[in-house]
């Protein structure tokens, strides 16, 4: 048996790195072979140099005075260098990339103007801002054309200068390749010694790095870099059973956070993988059987299903884009409208057991000082005891809810969570790393199903939802449970209305206990790109949650 | 020929020739040292215009250029690379940079994937100056085509105006030296009833532009918006389902991949007879009369005729007459393997062509049914035995020959192939709008064209939305 000494030993990452010579072209791809000389490299010792910051610093100034200078009454810039390092478990080889890209948008009369492009020269930003500017301009006048009013005008946001650095301790960029790998080979090696030589099956490590300046003509300034990863892109670890039955829990301290290689380099983190490989083969030993009925059970989600249906049906409903209609022709809409009304509701929307809040701070891999907008990233709380007192805001959708801030007191102004996937992205509105309030009395897992006499137990389980967001499926691994003991594992699609199931159907939450997080990675606009956003949340107790029969059968 | 000063301006595409590209290409070629090199460049650029709330609210464009290398020396672990500057000084650098790492790897005895060189590419003429010019100059127009119509009747409009030009090329140190150029277009509008109840959609989808009637589909919008309105419950349930060519373009996405010959022969997917323990050569697989084929030339669609490992993509019949199915997609290796020609992708662009019935045909011909103009949402379901999503832009009942009224949306639970095996009637065949499909990795998405059709028996298992 691989001891935790014998692991770290393994996995210890050593500092420095041997030379190599460095290049200045811009943007780069490098697949390097998993061979021993390729993985003495460190991925930066690869990678063509990054351009300086000040020098994309100056850049952004020149798109923003440059569409000022074409007519602008408004513009923002988002440039920056993206940096991948994606270490598979051995043989397969390791990918290094660097990209470089950028965004302007202008706006006139209350209308944008977007025109991105990947050659960082003055010259070209200039062009495209002025182009940016141009285009805002032509749809204002077509505006005007067709008699429509003016867009509101943006939310006001404090100028901000400033510089902000995720805490890293190892960049993973600056430790040789093979460092990497030793820490992926010794878990790899540590778990299948123990495990009957049924190893774990692992994305590998993937590390993300990005320089991203932003600018605006309010006069913000601001340069942040970022540095996230875990194991794989969506964490994890997972056991393969066998081909036919094949269990796969999700462990939630592997999930993508910020930081750096430190977050793979914990002393327990074999014991942790461990613990998870107990699970599934606990749960392997709970037979599977067919489950054809149709009806309406109670059902206990564990906080990873419960935060991805919090996540893909409320998180979305309370985006203010969907709420103003901005999506109606690509992700959707929203069943919470209109936004004054839902705020300013004399009975709560939902359960007064929902608190939901928003932010972006450490550990999340959203941790950010400001958004793509340069509005500082704030905690906002959006349900308080069943009451939607916020949505996700940006500049252009605040305004939607002044007269609610207001008579609150507060400022009209976004939260900060308005992201541009990429620097080259149009930004819109994300939800940042929302959190459910766990319940303050005890309860687990098990001891929120114990009353059940018939119902379900749904673990690792994924929520989408129709594009209006008042019905989602669910799927995930089904636990049948009979007199609150589980009993079979079944294939079973749920479903649920949102609205009853926040209001009416949530019964009880979990404790603290039970909270685990989860990434879900809706799309957004046409043409579409991904958003991602974080959920944590506790096991939920839900009744009437119905089992929907797929049926299908061959009838030729 | 000189020009007249009275001729329009000549049109610039916003990317770089195939020409250019394989200058590019050839120059990287001719820097490296390596035994074998690959170069990809790829360059797309996209023109947007978006409306939401009846207002033009975005103009969006911009281009990314991607140049990716590869070279090997002998049996030496090949290196990839990508950039994107592609200045002389870069490119050499770039080719020096890979060219001295490839060149101190340890032997393979793996032999690279290389592309072989083909004897023939199938010509195809994808890309229309009408479309190039689309991109700086018609979707403006054709955003305020779109909207304006909507708000004068009174609906609430969102509308998307999408132009693609890309070029592409790929070449080999071994003498392969292939490049292509394609346009796009699509517009979508979306009408809303002023009280929110009740969604029309409407699109349509062209490599030309000169075919795309902004006008049209905005009025096929409106009519649908207005019919939609005070939208009524009906219970769910397998019924009788006239399913427009929106519809059914959604639902036969998936339908593609079934045709790769790998998985197959392997005794997967619904091409695998499982009883006979064979593949289903000679059975037919849908209704007979349908038929399904690809075609880098296919006057409403078509492709570049190679994929990014250069291997020609060829045309193929994969249902022939009677829906029999005709053929699979063998690629390099397999095909060698078995000893079969031409090798082909799996198609992720065909056409599936079998009737004239159009839909009021369908709708007249129609006892009690439900007419389905748009599904979305469309994803596998758990068991991965069929498809399910929710109807969408339109949905009603249909009685006695005639639309009797608009119905709250379902959510469905099917699969291509059950389905059209249970075809009433078959329509006019023609490329559809996709829209929003964020299955599709970006836009847009390849060309497909279907047919509307008229099944029975469709599996709507609940209502979409809850109250």
């Amino acid at each position: 048996m691989t001891t935790r000494r014998q692991f770290l030993r393994a996995s210890a990452v050593a500092a420095g790195y041997i030379g190599w010579p460095t290049r200045s072209a811009l943007g780069s791809t490098i697949h390097l072979p998993s061979t021993r000389a390729a993985r003495r490299l460190t991925a930066s010792a690869v990678l063509p140099d990054a351009p300086d910051p000040t020098i994309l610093q100056q850049l952004a100034r020149t798109a923003v005075d440059a569409a000022r200078a074409a007519g602008a009454e408004f513009a923002d810039v988002r440039i920056g260098v993206q940096r991948a390092l994606r270490v598979p478990t051995l043989p397969s080889g390791v990918s290094v990339e660097q990209v470089v890209s950028y965004g302007v948008r202008a706006r006139v009369s209350g209308t944008w103007g977007f025109q991105y492009g990947t050659i960082p020269t003055s010259d070209a930003i200039a062009i495209a801002a002025r182009s940016a500017t141009a285009g805002a301009r032509r749809y204002a006048a077509a505006n005007a054309a067709l008699r429509v009013p003016r867009g509101a005008d943006l939310a006001p946001a404090q100028p901000v200068q400033g510089e902000w650095r995720t805490p890293v301790e190892i960049d993973p960029f600056n430790v040789p390749i093979d460092d990497v790998y030793r820490i992926i080979g010794s878990l790899y090696e540590s778990t299948a010694v123990i495990h009957r030589n049924r190893p774990i099956s692992s994305n590998g490590i993937s590390w993300y790095a990005e320089t991203r300046v932003f600018a605006s003509s309010d006069g913000s300034l601001v340069t942040q870099h970022f540095m996230r990863g875990g194991h794989g892109v969506d964490g994890g670890a997972r056991m393969p059973d066998n081909t036919t039955d094949f269990i796969m829990i999700l462990l939630p301290d592997l999930i993508e956070q910020s930081g750096g290689l430190e977050l793979m380099t914990r002393p327990d983190l074999v014991d942790y993988v461990l613990s998870g490989m107990e699970e599934v083969t606990r749960l392997r030993e709970i037979p599977v059987r067919a489950f054809p009925d149709v009806g309406r059970f109670p059902v206990v989600f564990d906080g990873m299903t419960f935060a991805s249906l919090v996540g893909n049906t409320l998180g979305l409903a309370l985006d203010a884009e969907r709420a103003a209609g901005l999506e109606a022709d690509a992700s959707g809409t929203t069943f919470l409208v209109p936004p004054l009304d839902i705020v300013q509701a004399a009975e709560p929307t939902f359960s007064p057991l929902l608190t939901v809040t928003s932010a972006r701070r450490m550990p999340s891999s959203l941790a950010a000082q400001w958004d793509d907008e340069g509005v500082a990233c704030r905690s906002a709380t959006l349900v308080q005891d069943g009451r939607v007192v916020d949505y996700h805001t940006t500049r252009e959708t605040a305004p939607l809810l002044a007269e609610w801030y207001a008579k609150q007191g507060r400022p009209v102004q976004s939260h900060g969570i308005t992201v541009a996937s990429r620097p080259s992205s149009i930004p819109v509105s994300g939800s940042g790393h929302l959190h459910v309030a766990p319940a303050s009395s005890t309860a687990n897992l098990m001891e929120l199903a114990k009353d059940i006499s018939h119902g379900f137990i749904v673990r690792g389980g994924t929520a989408e939802a129709e594009s209006g967001l008042t019905l989602a499926t669910i799927r995930g691994m089904n636990i049948e449970v009979r007199n609150g003991k589980p009993v079979a594992r079944v294939p079973i699609m749920l479903q649920c209305g949102t609205k009853a199931t926040f209001k009416k159907n949530l019964v009880a939450l979990g404790d603290a206990s039970t909270l685990l997080p989860t990434v879900a990675r809706p799309s957004k606009g046409m043409p579409w790109e991904e958003v991602t956003s974080y959920i944590t949340a506790p096991a939920a107790f839900c009744r009437d949650i119905d089992i929907v029969s797929w049926g299908l059968q061959q009838d030729e | 020929m000189s020009r007249s000063l009275f001729d329009p301006p000549p049109v610039v595409a916003p990317v770089l020739s195939p020409d250019t590209l394989q200058a590019l290409a050839n120059e990287m070629l001719q820097l490296t040292t390596g035994d074998t090199a690959y170069v990809s460049i790829d360059h797309t650029a996209n023109g947007i215009a978006r409306a939401a709330r009846g207002r033009i609210r975005l103009n969006s464009s911009g281009d990314r250029l991607t140049v990716s290398f590869m070279t090997r020396f002998g049996q030496r672990v090949p290196m990839f690379l990508s950039v994107n500057q592609i200045d002389s000084a870069s490119l050499r650098e770039t080719v020096a940079y890979v060219d001295s790492i490839a060149r101190e790897q340890p032997g393979d005895p793996i032999e690279t994937a290389m592309p072989t060189v083909p004897k023939h590419y199938v010509p195809s003429a994808i890309t229309f100056e009408s479309s190039v010019a689309a991109f700086s100059e018609g979707r403006h127009a054709a955003i305020q085509s779109l909207v304006q119509p909507v708000i004068e009747s009174g609906l609430i409009a969102a509308a998307f105006v999408g132009v693609m030009v890309r070029s592409h090329c790929v070449a080999t140190k071994q003498g392969l030296m292939v490049s292509g150029m394609e346009t796009d277009t699509e517009v979508t509008v979306t009408g809303l009833n002023p009280d929110g109840r009740g969604s029309g959609w409407a699109g349509e989808a062209a490599r030309d532009w000169r075919t795309v009637r902004p006008e049209q589909v905005s009025q096929q919008a409106i009519r649908l918006t207005k019919l939609a309105a005070n939208p009524q419950m009906l219970e769910p349930g397998r019924r009788t389902a006239i399913l427009d060519r929106a519809a059914v373009v959604q639902l036969v996405t998936s339908m593609g991949t079934a045709f790769a010959a790998s998985p197959t022969f392997s005794g997967a997917g619904p091409l695998y007879d499982r009883k006979a323990q064979r593949v289903r050569f000679g059975q037919r697989i849908v209704d007979a009369r349908l038929t399904m084929s690809s075609d880098p030339n296919d006057p409403e669609g078509g492709y570049l005729p190679f994929n990014e490992s250069a291997d020609p993509l060829v045309p193929m019949t994969w249902l022939g007459e009677g829906a029999v199915l005709k053929n699979l997609a063998f690629d390099p290796r397999f095909a060698a393997e078995m000893g079969v020609t031409p090798s082909n992708d799996a198609p992720d662009s065909f056409r599936i062509t079998g009737g004239t019935t159009t839909v009021d045909e369908m709708i007249a011909n129609c006892k009690e049914g439900i007419y389905v103009n748009r599904v979305v949402d469309v994803r596998s379901v758990p068991d991965g035995s069929g498809i399910t999503g929710v109807t969408s832009g339109g949905c009603f009942l249909v009685k006695n020959g005639k639309i009797d009224r608009a119905l709250l949306d379902y959510r469905f639970v099917e699969s291509p192939w059950f389905f059209l095996n249970r075809v009433e009637a078959v329509g006019p065949t023609a490329r559809a709008s996709l829209g929003y499909s964020p299955w599709y990795r970006t836009w847009p998405a390849p060309p497909l064209i279907v047919p509307p059709v008229m099944v029975r028996d469709f599996n709507f298992v609940a209502f979409a939305a809850a109250a």
